[in-house]
């Protein structure tokens, strides 16, 4: 609670300075309106509902993406964790295709799949992938052997243990993958908006700051930045539902 | 004569080319309680992991009630040193026993919780049911581990050095729970250690194993009267003599290592 209201200080303190700054003359108005001013923007775009639905489009965007793409590389990730053949099959395809930054794929994803759903769809997914699937096939193997042994000699096959030692065994590290692909699917999403993009916060962000209205342009910061801190509150619901005994364990460990 | 519960003969068992296990007989009978002890570094655990069907031997045979093993069989349980990470964390003590009974078909989700609770409290655990293991001491994530073996209804038990790593008040208090539940229940168990006392202590049965490649050089009863007692039975002369004969035969294998 305390350090909570310490960060809220530190943060207003800020806004303060850029405030006196920004009223003193000593930055230029024109390109760093002062913070009142930016708030005042952002009510007036809320009232006229632009924002909002940039804000919407943009979060549901990365919000299925990163979903559809953790869903997607957990199911990956358990198959190559039960049959070698896939892992050796598929790992050599991830080290290859891993490190293509996402935004780049966007003029081919636009000639082969237009500029509607279906690019967000496959750069998100192609984004957000990577992340889930080298965390979670990487814990899959990790599981303590001991545990698996344990599981073996009272009488659970293969698809029991991944089940029920495998999975949950590897969920903590799942989730730091999935972490990882809801912040990346904001980004990727945002980035796709704004190269090919007819809505969303990216093509609001091109369209502000290309016609100089900068107010504007800052209020659409600040979108993308509730929409960046709520989708990560969601994961992090998800996972104290999800491994609510991780997140005391550590806790505990940590003495607090 | 009866079958034996479990049964090796002149198993064989080489891991990365190194021989581990060289022709090594030995049998249990039911109700028996059987310590296996032996020199550092001899293969003990290796031996439990062919006994139990988690490993194939190379040469020889493992049977169980008769059946020839190929892989783990039910009616058998077995308790690992490494408690901690045997148990699973993500499970409260409760679900980790109910863990423990997979086998047990034809048993409604009831009965089987009712059967895990009266499992729990055998070990002395009612009131740490919905504790996770991490949340309790290691004394009783062993009595936990303890509790998940017997549930699964086993014939035979095999434990690996399960009290290497708790403190000593806490062994004896988990030897002796040992003692009166194998009783209670008349199991067949097979308790490997290298604390020589304590495999005398809790067993009918001595057997003394040899450097690698390993194999039994010494069978020995334990005439001790049961129940056995912390303080009389381990200053029973008989207790002394067997003690000495087992230190001494294997002080000679380690200076002739």
């Amino acid at each position: 609670m305390l350090s909570l209201l310490r960060g809220s200080l530190s943060i207003l303190g800020f806004l303060a300075l850029w405030e006196i700054a920004a009223r003193s003359g000593l930055v230029p108005t024109d390109y760093f309106p002062a913070p009142l001013l930016v708030g005042e923007t952002l009510v007036a775009e809320i009232g006229r509902g632009e924002i909002v639905s940039a804000f919407v489009a943009t979060f549901l965007r990365a919000l299925i993406g990163a979903t559809a793409a953790s869903l997607l590389a957990i199911a990956m990730a358990l198959l190559a964790a039960r049959y070698a053949i896939v892992r050796r099959a598929f790992d050599p395809i991830a080290e290859f295709l891993r490190p293509l930054p996402p935004a780049a794929l966007v003029p081919l994803a636009i000639f082969f799949l237009g500029l509607g759903w279906k690019l967000y769809g496959f750069i998100l997914v192609f984004a957000c992938f990577w992340p889930v699937y080298l965390n979670a096939a990487q814990a899959l193997a990790a599981t303590p052997r001991v545990q698996v042994e344990t599981a073996r000699s009272f009488g659970y096959g293969d698809w029991a243990i991944l089940a029920h030692v495998r999975l949950p065994a590897a969920l903590p590290t799942i989730f730091i993958g999935v972490r990882m692909a809801a912040s990346i699917g904001l980004i990727a999403a945002i980035a796709a908006e704004m190269i090919a993009g007819r809505d969303g916060l990216g093509f609001y962000l091109m369209d502000a700051g290309l016609s100089l209205r900068v107010p504007e342009t800052f209020a659409g910061l600040v979108a993308a930045m509730v929409a960046g801190l709520l989708i990560n509150a969601l994961v992090m619901v998800l996972r104290a539902l999800t491994i609510g005994w991780h997140v005391q364990l550590t806790r505990m460990e940590a003495g607090a | 004569m009866t079958v034996p519960v479990l049964n090796a003969t002149n198993v064989t068992k080489s891991l990365g080319g190194t021989p581990i296990i060289g022709g090594l007989t030995l049998s249990a009978e039911q109700g028996e309680f059987i310590s296996v002890v032996g020199p550092s570094g001899c293969g003990k655990t290796t031996l439990l992991t062919c006994l139990s069907g988690l490993r194939n031997v190379d040469a020889g045979e493992v049977s169980f009630e008769g059946q020839k093993l190929d892989g783990p069989p039910d009616g058998m349980a077995l308790i690992f040193q490494d408690y901690s990470r045997s148990l699973l964390p993500w499970r409260r003590n409760v679900d980790n026993v109910l863990f423990g009974m997979r086998r047990m078909t034809g048993v409604s989700a009831q009965e089987k919780r009712a059967k895990a609770m009266e499992m729990l409290a055998a070990v002395g655990l009612s009131k740490f049911e919905t504790h996770f293991p991490w949340q309790v001491s290691g004394g009783m994530q062993q009595r936990v581990a303890i509790a998940r073996a017997l549930a699964a209804r086993p014939h035979l038990l095999l434990l690996d050095e399960p009290l290497a790593a708790v403190d000593a008040q806490t062994r004896a208090d988990i030897q002796d729970l040992l003692l009166s539940l194998a009783r209670q229940f008349q199991k067949t168990c097979l308790l490997v250690t290298h604390d020589v006392d304590e495999a005398i202590y809790m067993a009918d049965r001595v057997i003394v194993l040899s450097n690698r490649p390993t194999h039994v050089i010494a069978d020995l009863q334990v005439p001790l009267p049961k129940p056995r007692d912390q303080i009389a039975t381990r200053s029973e002369p008989e207790f002394l003599r067997l003690r000495e004969k087992v230190l001494t035969l294997i002080r000679s294998m380690r200076t002739a290592a």
